[in-house]
């Protein structure tokens, strides 16, 4: 009877077995991949003594020559190809050797008594690899015969891109298969590109029968382009983004475009047509800069002429219309995208909008507009599906229509959204979670269907860039079955391979949202650091999790679901949690790796990179924490004197003005040859300001946020913070004016009656005068000693790829509009 | 009958006369941290005041402010330790301004400090001053020779703000009263604030509380006195109630020379009839016309 017993278990285990045993290459430190039974057979002896016992076989001829260049397969979707590239680096990192590669029909097939099949080709094929069953970017791997196939869905096999597609779009199943296996079988980790690749040494490996597939859950699984830039050590792989499993099989696109510029430079009888008038006559169009335009969408005449003229001319091939769209997101073979320029303008009634503009949301600073723009897409959807049936419009729920609308509309079939909102950082709090979830299900409720996304980073703290990317997969789980599984953008504000902590989960979580991150990123410390290190890096970073997890989140507390939709953390809520106790453990933990590190190793290489960051975000915060509120007397002009306003300065008055200190933003302890200053002047007319700069200054006309330098000067009247005024210039006296409404978080481009400017630079310096009259800001005239808010910000910008300094009055932290840290203006009296 | 004040013209002798008159820099500036302090101790044989100008710091809300304390002879009650009186020149608030130099002078029987005011082209000048034998703080405000004869004062208002006889928890409520030569001014209806209008014929104020006579709180100490001269005033109001401020107010004559009060605190704790006597015993004090 037991006999028979343990037989019938057997008999039900024993099949169950090979499984088990695959099983075993579960890893929580990968992505959780999908087993399958494999096929029958012997442990597969890959490597033994060092040396590769298999041969790769794999058929790049899609991927070449003339048959790439027709079916616009590009470097970066040579999947194959970076697979075999992939898998080689691994081995001749592992093993240092590599393995001899044949194509599917060599003769030399025979000498190999395993092979490494990459890709669905003809032998991957009879092994049993059948890619019609796949889905974009899936991948299977399974031994069968003797041999491993690592094999996906290719877009270049299967003739997936056409030329209308953005670089971006690539599928590459087989490249994604070979990088899982390098980190399952191989022990290969991929955390960022040269010094970031861990690479173990294999003297032999066996492989159990296996078998086991993945795919993204999301087929959009990419942000910022990736690069090595600044990354120590020399280049290992052509394109790293395989080894994040970046890439999207989406044609889902959109930005702000057309490009403005591009636009009017194209169509220069139009513009009066193409871009929005107010009501006071102010027509929003900015040939300086991005900000500033706005397309008048209250215009039925923009419609017509966006999809029979750009559109229709777009896909005839008109290769002048090709440029008025600029260097954004283009229409390609299933989605017309189409984005307002990143201005904000609050007013746009007229007696076209007025009927969508309803009383109930007038104030919402991220739902004013929503009906409106419901209606324009509508509009546009529809006239685009009457002109070209099967393509799609690609817009964004961003800004002023952010939330849903409120009035009802007959979404057409073919209208996709883009829901721009939430910092996956803020995930722990469960009010910006629920802000969210009602803002993402009532676009699914008024629509009838789940939205895209965009979300943000909190670029300016490294606290932040550090810990945030380990929140995306709750932050995907938050939204549910609201968010459009074609695509979700994470907006980090760049990519920094110092955050690669942030990085790696964040692009694995949008592969698969139940990655586990902790697992992952508790078991590099050892494996980039050594053990010793490794445990104080890992203390480092435990101790800012916890601290965001347990300190901050819960000291934030209830918020409104407008400010949940773009809010994140402020610098003051930063750092009264990260403390100085804690900015203290902090800096003690990195300095207790660098001790525990050999000078000269690989390991002390990549803890320099990794430690760059934070002696700056120390500073910060003890700066922040420390920070008074600046404070400047402004120098009452004396009856008779005069301030002219030439950029000359060479008024006696100005000798009298104090000197309105500027340091480094966020405290930190920074040299500026230029020695920027500020002094001010008022009158009962309005304030004087005179700037100056040592040294030729950057200056490209035109430009003022980017590309040249900069003053930004800003005012607040009164105590109350209710409103600010901003004005910014760069060197050829280019000048933006702009005004946020506080209360309403409402603003935008704003022209000041009366004020003048004067810029003046050579090789020796730069020199300014600017004055504001308080007229111009609707604003009382200041009694004597009253107080206002505001700043100055000088921005330093060497060339287009150099990072910005800036020199400011108060300690912004990097954030010119964070007026909570501004300084105080005193307008001084007679005989002061 | 006594003629009027001003008490700084009458006899100075009060109990024994030790030292004279001093005024120099106190060693403790009664503020708080990341503030900054300029106090004076003015002090005689027989009694001491601190003053100090007390620099608040701006904060994102509030811009900052120069304000005026009494923190000695007694911290906690009397004439408020940190914001004890304030003038208003043309609607200018002179916490909002800067001092624009401190003169220590100790000159013969008397000792103070001058402050030196701009109030927007109307130059003022506060002083402090005690006299030999005297227990009483003198507070002048003058009109600065250096201003231009162009800027005119309009309007002048001063401000006091006392607390006498602190109790030990904060939550209690007082029963405020004021005593002058008219008679006690109490609070029956147990409001928070009542207004009292002051005139000529209150040549003194006892500030005092029912309740809490000497104070119970440690810290505190009895009522406290003061004396306005009406020749540089116009007119004059107090409210005071169960609350723990009094506050009292004062329109200035913009055509007087000068501005001038006695203020008198005193560590010793005294019930309300002991302080009376005591205000009594001092020489020279005006009586009413």
């Amino acid at each position: 009877m037991r006999r028979f017993g343990t037989a019938v278990l057997l008999s039900a285990v024993l099949p169950l077995l090979p499984l088990f045993s695959a099983e075993k290459y579960a890893n929580p430190a990968l992505n959780p991949v999908t087993f399958h039974k494999p096929s029958a057979g012997k442990p597969l002896t890959l490597i033994r003594g060092g040396a590769p016992l298999f041969a790769i076989v794999c058929d790049l001829t899609p991927e070449t020559g003339e048959t790439a260049e027709r079916n616009c397969v590009t470097r970066s979707r040579r999947s194959v190809t970076l697979a075999l590239e992939v898998l080689q680096h691994a081995l001749k990192t592992v093993c240092g050797k590599t393995a001899p590669v044949l194509t599917p029909d060599s003769p030399e097939l025979e000498r190999f008594a395993h092979l490494i099949v990459l890709g669905d080709n003809e032998m991957s094929r009879k092994l049993g690899f059948d890619g019609s069953r796949l889905v974009p970017d899936e991948f299977q791997v399974f031994t069968r015969g003797g041999s491993v196939v690592i094999a996906g869905f290719d877009g270049s096999v299967r003739k997936y891109y056409d030329k209308l597609d953005a670089p971006r779009l690539r599928v590459n199943g087989t490249a994604y298969g070979v990088c899982d296996f390098c980190e399952r079988f191989l022990g290969m980790r991929y955390y960022y590109p040269k010094i970031g690749i861990y690479a173990p040494g294999v003297r032999d490996l066996v492989i159990e029968p296996v078998s086991y597939s993945d795919r993204p859950r999301l087929k959009f699984h990419y942000s910022y382009a990736l690069n090595g830039k600044k990354v120590p050590g020399k280049r290992q792989l052509s394109d790293f983004s395989p080894a994040w499993r970046n890439g999207t099989s989406s044609r889902f696109v959109c930005s702000h475009t057309p490009e403005p510029r591009a636009l009017a430079k194209a169509y220069p009888d139009k513009i009066d047509m193409l871009f929005f008038r107010s009501r006071a006559g102010r027509l929003f169009f900015n040939p300086h800069a991005h900000i500033g335009s706005y397309y008048d969408i209250t215009n039925p005449a923009f419609i017509d002429f966006f999809v029979d003229e750009l559109v229709a001319k777009f896909y005839a091939g008109d290769t002048e219309v090709r440029k008025a769209w600029g260097s954004s997101a283009l229409p390609n073979s299933e989605y017309v995208p189409f984005g307002q320029v990143d201005t904000y303008v609050s007013d746009v009634v007229n007696d076209r909008s007025r009927a969508y503009l309803p009383e109930s949301t007038k104030h919402l600073r991220h739902g004013s507009l929503s009906d409106l723009y419901a209606h324009f897409n509508i509009a546009l959807a529809n006239k685009l599906g009457e002109r070209f049936p099967g393509k799609k419009l690609a817009t964004s729920a961003y800004s002023s229509r952010t939330l849903p609308p409120v009035l009802k509309y007959d979404w057409p079939e073919n209208l996709r959204l883009k829901l721009c909102m939430g910092c996956p950082v803020m995930v722990r709090s469960k009010s910006f979670r629920d802000a969210w979830k009602r803002v993402a299900s009532g676009w699914h409720r008024t629509t009838g269907r789940p939205v895209a996304g965009y979300c943000y980073g909190v670029k300016i703290f490294a606290i932040t860039r550090m810990i945030e990317g380990r929140y995306m997969g709750e932050f995907i789980k938050a939204l549910g079955d609201d968010l459009w599984d074609e695509h979700l953008f994470f907006d980090a504000g760049g990519h920094d391979n110092r955050f690669y902590c942030s990085c790696y989960p964040a692009y694995r979580a949008m592969w698969n949202s139940d990655f586990n991150v902790s697992a992952a990123i508790d078991e590099h410390w050892e494996l980039l650091y050594g053990p010793r290190a490794g445990k104080h890096l890992k203390a480092f970073y435990d101790l800012l999790v916890d601290c965001w997890e347990k300190r901050l989140i819960p000291s934030i507390g209830r918020v409104s679901d407008d400010y949940a939709i773009r809010g994140s953390v402020t610098p003051q809520q930063l750092y009264k949690a990260y403390d100085r106790e804690i900015i203290g453990k902090l800096a003690a933990h990195l300095d207790a790796a660098r001790r525990a590190v050999a000078p000269g190793s690989l390991e002390e290489q990549r803890l320099k990179f990794f430690a760059e960051p934070w002696k700056e975000q120390f500073d910060m915060a003890r700066a922040g924490q420390a920070a008074a509120v600046p404070f400047y007397r402004i120098k009452r002009l004396n009856p008779g004197e005069k301030i002219a306003v030439d950029g000359r300065a060479d008024e006696p008055a100005w000798g009298r003005a104090d000197v309105c200190p500027m340091k480094d933003s966020c405290g930190v302890d920074r040299d500026y040859p230029q020695e920027p200053q500020c002094r001010m002047l008022w009158d009962d007319r309005g304030v004087y300001l005179l700037f100056t700069a040592r040294g030729k200054p950057t200056d490209h006309p035109g430009e003022i946020w980017k590309n040249s330098d900069a003053l930004e000067f800003f005012l607040s009247p009164g105590l109350g913070k209710k409103v600010f005024y901003q004005f910014a210039f760069n060197p050829n006296g280019d000048l933006y004016q702009g005004k946020k409404d506080l209360v309403d978080d409402a603003g935008g481009a704003f022209a000041c009656p009366g004020l003048r400017l004067k810029s003046r630079y050579d090789d020796k310096g730069w020199q300014a005068e600017l004055f504001v009259p308080f007229r111009g800001m609707s604003a009382t005239v200041p009694r004597p000693y009253d107080v206002w808010f505001g700043n100055a910000v000088y921005a330093r910008r060497r060339s287009k790829s150099s990072e910005t300094l800036s020199a400011s009055f108060a300690l912004t932290m990097r954030n010119t509009h964070n007026v909570g840290l501004w300084g105080q203006f005193r307008f001084m009296g007679r005989g002061d | 009958m006594r003629k009027i004040f001003p008490v700084l013209t009458f006899p100075f002798f009060f109990a024994a006369l030790l030292a004279g008159a001093e005024c120099r820099r106190h060693t403790v500036p009664f503020v708080g941290p990341d503030e900054r302090g300029e106090p004076f101790l003015i002090q005689n044989g027989e009694i001491g005041y601190v003053i100090t100008f007390r620099y608040t710091n701006p904060t994102p809300s509030a811009a900052p402010s120069v304000l005026v304390g009494m923190p000695l002879p007694v911290n906690l009650s009397g004439f408020s330790r940190r914001d004890f009186t304030w003038l208003v020149v043309n609607g200018i608030d002179s916490r909002r301004l800067e001092p624009k130099k401190y003169e220590i002078f100790n000159s013969g029987n008397r000792a103070g400090v001058h402050v030196h005011y701009n109030f927007d082209g109307v130059k003022m000048i506060q002083t402090f001053q005690i006299r030999d034998g005297s227990p009483l703080l003198e507070m002048i405000w003058t009109r600065s020779g250096g201003t231009p004869p162009e800027e005119k004062i309009k309007t002048l208002r001063l401000h006091f703000n006392v607390m006498p006889c602190i109790a030990a928890r904060k939550s209690d409520s007082y029963d405020r009263e004021v005593v002058t030569p008219r008679g006690v001014s109490e609070n029956p209806d147990r409001v928070r604030r009542k207004r009292l209008k002051l005139d000529a014929r209150d040549v003194w104020l006892i500030l005092q509380d029912a309740k809490y006579q000497a104070g119970t709180h440690p810290r505190a100490a009895g009522p406290v006195l003061l004396v306005p001269d009406w020749k540089g005033l116009a007119s004059g109001n107090i409210s005071f109630g169960t609350h723990q401020n009094v506050f009292a107010d004062f329109t200035l004559d913009t055509g007087a020379e000068c501005w001038r009060f006695g203020l008198l605190d005193s560590d010793k704790k005294r019930s309300n009839g002991q302080f009376r006597e005591f205000v009594d015993g001092i020489p020279g004090l005006p009586v009413s016309p």
